[in-house]
């Protein structure tokens, strides 16, 4: 999978017992993924427009491992923030 | 002054167009300094490839992010104005999104969805807006547009304090609840006061003023609000958030405050974030023509460009389990091969087919692919895809 921001919590342990990996891309760096496609054609659901089912051939895109097949997962400290936090 | 109908719809669509691809000043110069104070390497990788982005779309006039989002009008209307115009103010406003959206040699993505309970159909060019007026003196209309994106939207808070409860300590619990799929660095917008939806439209309101902590920063004789956002802005990028949730110094470029007097028992706050793509634009007119909107300085912008030495290269048509297995969370990569999309709908849709029996539609495989959520703007001109960033995968 390749996404933005974080994952619950059931879906990193999913991640994990599939031996899969999240990637997350820069939400704000549209244009400049957007030149990493070199093909792309709709395969599925073309009525739905934006949500259409693309295939695509990229070539360099850049992304951050997010959660690796261990279950590890880069927003963890999000998730450690103390919700009592006194300011 | 006579305000003419096609000025209003003209300028409008040129605002729009024009916020599509081109971040304001503050919000760039805001964005430098973080990208030079920050010490976490992948936030800085994050916000490096913002600002190249930035750079790339004021430069190529396309879309900052795939999100060409809601368009939020603020407008202030002269009681004096009078109106040459066949059509009410909603109306020609619509009309400059309508135009704006369509518009071939940049065209935006069409995001707002009729009928939000039921059928959520797409309108298709992306009407309508929302649209606040208000009333004041003068012959002129002070309009302030905005698109703002679904991802921050999504994070909006809203609650009534107890009157002697510590907003700040709201705010800190609240911040984290919300994430990175707001797009840090960003804006943060808060409200306080009035009545429930005083609140909120107070927050939103706020978003739309330039960065400028630094300034009361430095400023002698700071007012109590601007101690407030000062102590926020400190507190919350101390939180360690960071740019996209990767951690780092900055997680707000600015927070930003509108208050106004309140019920003795109540004490309603409303905060909404803004992301990395946050845009919008101030424009007046006064019967003279269509709006004038303010030239953008590319020399803002540092030399910038993605050190690749740093990213693995990855075949992801020949990726094995084992190769993959190697990567630890941090890794930048830069891949190759094939992918497929997908974002909210579809998974829906695959989900029902899948779980009818009816299998995955025809020509879609994901076996051993990568899903990309993202809902791309569609092409224009030589390019392949329109702008095509990730959508929130929480």
């Amino acid at each position: 999978m390749i996404g933005k921001a974080e994952r619950g919590q059931a879906t990193v342990e999913s991640i994990k017992k599939h031996q899969a990996s999240y990637l997350i891309a820069v939400g704000g760096a549209a244009y400049l993924i957007s030149k990493s496609v070199k093909k792309a054609k709709v395969v599925a659901f073309e009525e739905m427009g934006m949500e259409a089912i693309y295939e695509m051939e990229v070539k360099d895109m850049p992304v951050t491992v997010a959660v690796d097949t261990d279950g590890e997962n880069i927003h963890k400290a999000l998730n450690n923030i103390p919700l009592t936090f006194k300011g | 002054m006579i305000i003419k109908q096609e000025h209003l719809i003209e300028s409008i669509h040129s605002a729009l167009q024009y916020i599509s691809y081109y971040h304001s000043p503050d919000f760039i110069s805001a964005m430098v300094s973080a990208y030079e104070r920050e010490t976490s390497q992948s936030a800085k990788n994050a916000i490096e490839q913002i600002l190249i982005n930035s750079k790339m779309c004021a430069l190529g006039k396309r879309p900052i992010c795939q999100d060409t989002g809601i368009v939020n009008v603020f407008v202030e209307v002269g009681m004096s104005v009078d109106w040459d115009c066949e059509l009410e103010l909603e109306d020609m406003i619509n009309e400059g999104v309508r135009r704006a959206y369509n518009e071939p040699d940049n065209r935006l993505r069409a995001s707002i969805v009729r009928d939000p309970l039921f059928s959520r159909v797409n309108t298709q060019d992306n009407t309508p807006a929302v649209i606040h007026t208000k009333l004041v003196k003068g012959d002129k209309l002070e309009i302030t547009v905005a698109a703002k994106g679904g991802g921050s939207e999504n994070k909006s808070k809203f609650t009534v304090l107890n009157p002697d409860d510590n907003l700040t300590d709201w705010v800190l619990r609240t911040i984290p609840s919300m994430g990175a799929g707001w797009c840090p660095p960003g804006m943060i917008g808060i409200g306080v006061g009035g009545t429930a939806e005083k609140a909120m439209l107070m927050a939103k309101a706020s978003l739309m003023e330039p960065i400028n902590i630094n300034d009361i920063k430095t400023k002698e004789n700071q007012s109590d609000l601007e101690k407030l956002r000062i102590d926020l802005f400190d507190k919350i990028n101390e939180l360690g958030i960071g740019a996209q949730g990767l951690g780092g110094l900055t997680t707000v470029l600015d927070v930003k405050i509108n208050d106004y007097p309140t019920h003795a028992a109540s004490l309603p706050v409303a905060m909404i974030p803004n992301c990395a793509s946050t845009r919008h634009v101030h424009f007046s007119l006064d019967g003279s023509g269509v709006a004038e909107l303010p030239e953008v300085d590319l020399s803002l912008y540092p030399e910038l460009a993605m050190d690749v030495s740093k990213y693995k290269k990855v075949d992801l048509d020949s990726l094995t389990q084992s190769e993959m297995d190697e990567w630890n969370i941090g890794d930048t990569l830069l891949l190759s091969g094939t992918i497929i999309t997908g974002r909210d709908a579809a998974h829906k849709r695959l989900k029902i087919m899948i779980e009818s029996g009816e299998g995955l539609p025809k020509g879609v495989n994901f076996e051993k692919k990568f899903i990309y959520y993202v809902g791309p703007v569609d092409a224009v001109r030589d390019e392949v895809i329109g702008p095509a960033g990730p959508t929130t995968s929480t």
